[in-house]
């Protein structure tokens, strides 16, 4: 089965590996770049057919869907700064121009990234799934929040409306090569000491971006259906000690962290939610929180399981790249 | 599509289509599918507000992918009657916001289509359903005002606003005939017509005191002869603080109405002697207005009063309209007389030229 698919983003840190992945199966990719520098990084991960354009301008989504059969959309402003205009011309606007255009051009899937940052903090021993309904204070929570979660919206409303074939992903913290990521708070304090704001048991909610980029593209190739909505979490119950461990492992003692219990900001609990430092305060710890998100649902309906294993993507994390290209 | 909920596309997604939305999410029967603009980014921010909406820039296809059942015209007034007669076509119900259309020949043109094409046309004359409008007409109504013998309608303008169109030289209204005026007076014209009845005679006068730079009038006056009584409207762009009043004249006692507060004041024949009476008159307007604040005030207090609250009644309305198959809360035919009226504000050949040229000399 070759077809040809689109893949918006396809620099970025997911984008790449959904691309590779793609190429390796032996379909021909079109990635979507911003820049002549992404246009190296998509050739590099094997793209066939390169362009370069902004979905914000005129006619490129368009354009860029024209003959794709699946559309996997990875494209996303990805920072902590910046307007909001920045964050929903890409995030929500350039994300319902492509819809748009894949609809007309008849194409047979659209998978779109999501978040899993966009469900609220859930009462205590509560999983996330793909059911759970999505923060109703996200437009608070920051412009990065606020755009996904308008975009996840955009994208069911816009399933539930069209014929449009469409797949949600709403990945964990997607670790990569990149540089290390030690915890969801977790910072560099002097050279390869790092402060990690966590419980120990804390549930991480961790995905390698080759296991996410897998999970992307088997979402993409499933044939008829209508609407899914997956999760994406390598391993649900992955905590913060186990994480660290698996870093000893590979690395020895190179690495030392300094643990500081995230259970120190629970009094933060009792400032009024809806208040400026309530929110900033749910915010953080909403970072440092322990979340179970449950992924049976990709796991049983697609089949689903991390091939990078744990030690392994923590090996090629440290290492700076994504392990030896098949 | 289901007869219980009605797919609805904006046409024109600038300041007042905000409250168009909000306006329409009260309104069960419907659901908004379609937002369409020239300057696609325009409706993107609002799509914001409902982020399953498509967006398109070119109206003709949105009417063929989209088949909206209601199009809301909310473009430049100098385009509503292409986009509302697209939209007919295309086998939509239409609220168009007022003024229906920039020149009667185009208003009349519209209702000729929505005939052809047997679909539904309102224009947003949204006043007539403000609450204080709707307490006036009980009023009048119960005959506490005796025999309506006329009107006064009065529209200012609110020129210390910031980015008000004689800030920015590029704004659609300066390419209308009555200019930045035209997209004001629809208001007095249709409180007007609602008290008085469809005009059969109006005189204008017009004058420029120079007190806005780059206005070429800015100051009307009408005096129309309707059917039922006679009125006149005055439109000021320079008088402050600006103004957005209707008085009613009775036989038995007078109304005065203040849009802009929501206030309603009812003039009686003063009761007691002389003397006693020209106090109580004022006593009286006195407390009227303590308590019409108190109520408003109330009111905002309570959430319930909301910017444009006629608008949100006639959106309702235009849907129960559309639902039961009754007449629209303002048929085409009101729009129609409320432009007509409009042309003789700004027709070169109007009355009231011989005596500004009088008053000139």
């Amino acid at each position: 089965m070759s077809y040809t698919a689109l893949v918006t983003g396809a620099s970025g840190l997911l984008g790449r590996h959904v691309v590779e992945r793609l190429a390796r199966a032996g379909r021909v990719v079109r990635a979507l770049v911003r820049s002549e520098q992404g246009a190296q990084i998509a050739r590099e991960a094997g793209a066939r057919d390169i362009m370069v354009g902004d979905l914000r301008d005129e006619g490129v989504a368009a354009r860029a869907v024209c003959g794709a059969e699946r559309v996997f959309n990875c494209a996303a402003t990805v920072r902590t700064t910046g307007s909001w205009e920045d964050f929903a011309s890409v995030n929500v606007h350039a994300t319902r121009r492509l819809l748009q255009a894949s609809l007309e051009a008849g194409a047979k899937r659209f998978v779109h990234v999501s978040s899993t940052g966009i469900f609220p903090l859930p009462a205590r021993r509560q999983a996330v799934t793909e059911d759970t309904p999505i923060d109703p204070l996200a437009p608070k929570r920051g412009h990065y929040t606020k755009s996904k979660a308008l975009a996840d919206e955009l994208v069911r409303d816009w399933a539930a409306r069209h014929r449009l074939p469409v797949t949600l992903i709403r990945p964990g913290h997607i670790f990569g090569p990149s540089r290390p990521m030690f915890g969801r708070l977790a910072r560099p304090l002097k050279g390869n000491l790092y402060l990690v704001l966590a419980n120990p048991n804390s549930l991480l909610g961790f995905t390698w971006v080759e296991n996410c980029a897998d999970a992307v593209v088997r979402a993409g190739e499933v044939t008829g259906g209508g609407f899914a909505c997956y999760n994406v979490i390598d391993d649900e119950f992955l905590t913060q000690r186990r994480f660290l461990e698996a870093v000893r492992r590979v690395a020895g003692s190179k690495y030392r962290f300094v643990m500081v219990p995230a259970s120190i900001f629970a009094p933060l609990r009792l400032l009024p939610p809806k208040s400026r430092l309530g929110n900033i305060a749910y915010r953080l710890l909403r970072a440092c929180a322990s979340i179970h998100y449950r992924t049976d649902k990709l796991r049983n309906e697609l089949n689903w399981q991390p091939p990078v294993p744990l030690d392994e993507a923590v090996r090629r994390m440290l290492a700076g790249n994504s392990g030896p290209r098949v | 599509m289901s007869a219980s909920s009605l797919a609805v596309a904006f046409v024109g997604c600038g300041y007042i289509a905000e409250t168009h939305l909000s306006a329409l999410a009260d309104v069960p029967g419907a659901r908004l599918v379609a937002l369409c603009d020239a300057d696609q980014q325009k409706a993107e921010r609002l799509s914001e507000k409902k982020p399953s909406v498509s967006v398109y820039r070119d109206l003709d296809r949105m009417l063929e992918s989209e088949k909206p059942e209601v199009v809301h015209v909310l473009t430049p007034v100098d385009t509503h009657a292409q986009v509302a007669v697209a939209a007919l076509e295309a086998g939509a119900h239409v609220l168009v916001e007022k003024p229906m259309a920039a020149d009667a020949a185009s208003a009349r043109h519209i209702d000729e289509v929505a005939r052809k094409a047997g679909r539904k046309v309102c224009v947003g004359h949204n006043r007539l359903f403000d609450p204080v409008m709707a307490r006036a007409r009980s009023m009048i109504d119960s005959g506490a005002l005796g025999v309506i013998v006329g009107a006064e309608a009065v529209q200012g303008f609110d020129r210390t606003e910031p980015g008000n169109p004689f800030e920015n030289p590029q704004h659609w209204t300066h390419r209308l005939p009555g200019g930045v005026a035209q997209n004001l007076a629809p208001h007095p014209a249709y409180l007007l017509r609602a008290v008085v009845g469809p005009a059969r005679k109006v005189v204008v006068a017009r004058s420029r005191p120079g007190v806005i730079p780059g206005a070429s009038v800015e100051e009307y006056r009408a005096l129309v002869e309707g059917e039922n009584a006679l009125g006149a409207l005055s439109l000021s762009l320079a008088a402050r603080p600006f103004a957005t009043t209707l008085t009613v004249f009775g036989s038995e006692a007078t109304l005065f109405l203040n849009f802009s507060n929501q206030t309603l004041l009812l003039r009686r024949p003063p009761k007691g002697p002389k003397l006693v009476a020209k106090a109580w008159e004022n006593m009286d307007t006195a407390v009227q207005l303590t308590m019409e604040t108190a109520r408003t005030a109330w009111w905002v207090l309570r959430g319930r009063m909301r910017l444009y609250p006629g608008l949100r009644t006639l959106v309702r309305r235009f849907y129960e309209s559309l639902r039961d198959g009754t007449e629209p809360p303002v048929p085409a035919s009101e729009g129609v007389e409320v432009v007509e009226l409009l042309d003789a504000l700004w027709a070169q050949e109007s009355v009231a030229q011989p005596a500004e040229k009088r008053q000139a000399g």
